[in-house]
């Protein structure tokens, strides 16, 4: 027998409004146009669902089309992801959360895809006849291990497999000892990219192999955008509660970039786009975001052309960089306008070549093994 | 269609619920047979034949055994065999025809079909209608459509409860108008079971997957805690599919029979088996067990009664060899237990805490004999691939949370009513809708490869 409670409201009232609200949620995301960009989760959301009964996936569409377009989504998602950190599930998100930041799991050690990719970087400097150079730096997990408890430290040490390798590799640039000791500001906290400090260490430490005199920060031209939530941050589902600053640095000469995406030419006079710190995903600051190749150029630089082949933990660093080379050419293998050779092609005073990837880069992409070939 | 997707919750549902609450008494059968035949055709418009199939042979059937006298048994068989055919064909075909291949060398080169869903329950329903009619048990439906209610009704359409014809035929004479508190405790149990499905057992499934990916590095914690979580995995996905399949009845004004009692709360195998998919259990108990002799014949036969019962209920399973195996597995412990500890004095006197840990250790055996993992997974349960890498360590601290909880529900003795907390069912059904959304959450960091 139910206890009677005075205070319970009439069974109608409540079967019909719940199911009215569950209906109206249902409605609101069936009727959605459907098919349009979100900045969130940088997609194109679903499209309306067709019917076709020779081929039936109405039932999947349809799934996809209403979880893509329900109301409040994005407070859903981190509704469920909080309650999968609060549960103690903080590794099931994609992102791991560890002192205050949000971080990439660890990169499983595989140290022949490693191997591969650096043989074929060096056949490709070999038949350039230039020198090569590379940098990894140490993932922000890694060196946030002295805080995180025991269990999630010893996760990060199937890294050092690959750090080990990379430190026997004499074309490796090492960062310096001041990027390992401070993760805090060599890190954002809700992205995997480093911060204009962390870039800066790096421009530091490729001073000497590239032979260049490094500028002192303040000799930059410094901007500030605030609000950057990055992309580990979105991925982790998890509420915007925290907050990064994008700090930017370029030569304060004339420049000109030019981005080549799809067979298409885009040519500006700033490396820096403030009006993409705005988006959900800023760091697009740089460089107006990743692109298969970009050129730039800086007619009173003193070097002569600088080829780098990179992913995204680059594009912070080529404003520096461009201070020093008249040219340089970027190329990123995971964009289809990204291809390495084309590259050596465009010049005929290389200086070098430098890779720039991350630690996740470097192991699990399979388009830069497939294009260093 | 899935209880568990969101065309379900925020479309099927209410639609369904309000508008059979709300038509005339004499268009609820029609309605309800409607709705049915667009929940199981959702997932794929052709399995509807199949269902036309079995509810025409079914139906039929039973009125041309009302009307001979001389042939009965012969026209059942037919039935009978007509109903299995696509069970065989969609289910067994595939396996069968391994064996053959295994045995003979001879291959065939037909195509395994995709198994259409919920196909074993329908036609085990089907099955139980024509032979209560051949024994007398229970009259001839005439009309074809509260028999295809009967046989189609959505809520325990593709997970069961399997049900008796004798158990609903008078609710389905009556079509009940459901009042609007059956429709809330109703709605509250299907709640109920869908948290226990969204929220514990995807969960528990996604940990197991972590752990059965790799047992070199889930290694012998990973693989024990990973099959532990796997026990609980199937218990709150079945008994939660069985909880919404019982609450969405009572909203549509049917009683739909228990499935699961506690059951990790036994204190034997046997006990077990009366507390897990009782359905299942009793559909083999009446029209196999019982038919081949059951209890009342010598000690051997019984045995062998019990060892094909348990083969057929491991082959119901799915079509492969661990399955029967696993079927095996229970059928040889149920027949030691029988002769040799049910019912021993010195049995009585071992604390129970004891016994349902024992009976819940073989049971989790029996799991893993279920999952189809084999060898590797006993092999790493016995510590032969190391005791755990450190990620697989954190895995399992990540979810050691939710397996203690799981733990508490299935064995403690005594459970407060969720469903009868002020504001509990509104959150549960957000909390379920929340973490559908994020499964079907999928950030693209670089969208222009």
């Amino acid at each position: 027998m139910e206890k009677p409670n005075k205070k319970r409201l009439p069974d109608n009232l409540v079967v019909i409004a719940g199911l009215l609200v569950l209906l109206a949620f249902g409605l609101a995301a069936i009727l959605a146009r459907g098919g349009e960009f979100d900045e969130w989760e940088r997609r194109y959301l679903a499209d309306r669902p067709g019917v076709s009964l020779s081929k039936w996936e109405t039932d999947k569409e349809t799934e996809k089309f209403l979880t893509d377009h329900i109301p409040a989504r994005q407070a859903l998602v981190a509704l469920d992801s909080s309650g999968q950190f609060l549960a103690g599930r903080n590794t099931q998100l994609g992102a791991w959360y560890a002192s205050g930041a949000v971080i990439e799991e660890p990169v499983r050690a595989d140290t022949a895809r490693i191997e591969i990719k650096l043989r074929r970087f060096e056949k490709i400097a070999d038949t350039a006849g230039v020198t090569w150079l590379l940098l990894t730096p140490r993932t922000h997990g890694w060196l946030l291990r002295d805080r995180m408890v025991p269990v999630m430290a010893r996760a990060y040490d199937t890294e050092e497999e690959s750090y080990a390798l990379l430190e026997s590799c004499e074309n490796t640039v090492t960062m310096p000892e001041t990027f390992n000791a401070d993760p805090d500001g060599m890190y954002y906290r809700t992205d995997h990219h480093w911060t204009l400090q962390g870039a800066y260490q790096a421009y530091l430490a490729l001073g000497e192999r590239l032979g260049y005199e490094p500028l002192p920060l303040e000799d930059f031209r410094l901007t500030e955008y605030s609000g950057f939530r990055g992309t580990t941050l979105s991925r982790s589902g998890l509420p915007a509660l925290w907050q990064d600053t994008l700090m930017c640095a370029e030569p304060d000469s004339a420049v000109t970039l030019t981005i080549i995406a799809k067979r298409e030419e885009q040519k500006t006079d700033s490396l820096i786009f403030p009006d993409r710190a705005k988006e959900w995903d800023g760091y697009a600051v740089y460089l107006n975001g990743n692109h298969g190749t970009l050129i730039i150029e800086r007619p009173d630089a003193p070097e002569g052309t600088l080829i780098v082949y990179k992913d995204s933990m680059a594009n912070c660093l080529l404003p520096m960089l461009s201070s020093h080379f008249r040219r340089v050419i970027a190329v990123d293998a995971r964009y289809d306008s990204g291809v390495f050779s084309d590259a050596l092609a465009r010049s005929d005073d290389t200086k070098a070549i430098l890779f720039v990837y991350s630690l996740d880069s470097l192991t699990n992409d399979t388009e830069i093994t497939r294009k260093a070939k | 269609m899935v209880f568990s997707s969101l065309t379900y919750l925020l479309l099927f549902m209410p639609c369904v619920l309000l508008g059979y609450r709300i038509i005339p008494s004499k268009a609820r059968m029609p309605f309800l047979f409607a709705a049915s035949l667009l929940f199981y055709g959702w997932g794929n418009p052709q399995w509807l034949l199949l269902l036309a199939w079995c509810i025409l042979v079914s139906w039929g059937g039973v009125l041309l055994i009302n009307r001979e006298n001389g042939r009965r048994k012969w026209i059942l068989t037919l039935i009978i065999v007509l109903d299995l055919l696509p069970l065989f064909w969609f289910k067994y075909f595939g396996f069968f025809s391994g064996v053959v291949k295994d045995l003979t060398g001879w291959e065939t080169k037909i195509r395994t079909p995709v198994l259409p869903a919920g196909i074993s329950f329908f036609t085990f329903q089907a099955l139980s209608y024509v032979i209560d009619v051949w024994r007398g048990d229970a009259k001839a439906q005439r009309s074809p459509v509260v028999f295809g209610v009967y046989l189609a009704l959505f809520p325990q359409l593709v997970a069961g409860p399997i049900v008796r014809y004798t158990d609903l035929e008078a609710q389905l004479i009556a079509h009940p108008k459901p009042t609007w508190a059956q429709i809330r405790r109703g709605l509250c149990r299907f709640t109920v079971g869908l948290a226990k499905k969204v929220l514990l057992a995807d969960a528990l499934g996604r940990f197991w997957g972590q752990m059965n990916a790799d047992f070199t590095q889930a290694g012998a914690l990973g693989s024990w805690l990973g099959l532990i979580a796997f026990s609980f995995q199937i218990y709150f996905d079945f008994s939660g599919y069985s909880d919404m399949a019982i609450g969405l009845g009572e909203a549509l004004g049917f009683v739909l029979p228990e499935n699961f009692d506690h059951p990790y709360r036994s204190v034997s195998l046997t006990e077990f088996w009366r507390r897990w998919h009782i359905s299942l259990t009793t559909w083999f108990t009446q029209y196999v067990y019982i038919p081949l002799g059951g209890n009342r014949c010598k000690t051997y036969r019984r045995d062998l009664n019990l060892l094909i019962v348990w083969s057929l209920t491991g082959l119901w399973h799915g079509a492969g060899w661990h399955f029967i195996l696993w079927g095996l597995y229970f059928g040889v412990l149920l027949i030691l237990e029988k002769r040799f500890v049910s019912g021993r004095p010195r049995t009585e006197k071992i604390p129970s805490l004891l016994r349902q840990g024992f009976t819940y250790l073989l049971v989790v055996l029996g799991w893993g004999l279920f999952s189809g993992f084999g060898m590797p997974l006993f092999q790493a349960m016995c510590g032969g691939m190391g005791f755990a890498s450190s990620r697989a360590v954190l895995t399992c601290v990540s979810f050691a949370p939710l397996l203690i909880l799981c733990a508490l529900i299935s064995f403690a003795p005594r459970l407060p009513k969720v469903a009868e907390w002020r504001f509990a069912v509104p959150i549960l059904m957000i909390l379920c809708i929340a973490a559908l959304v994020s499964q079907g959450y999928a950030p693209f960091v670089y969208f222009q490869f």
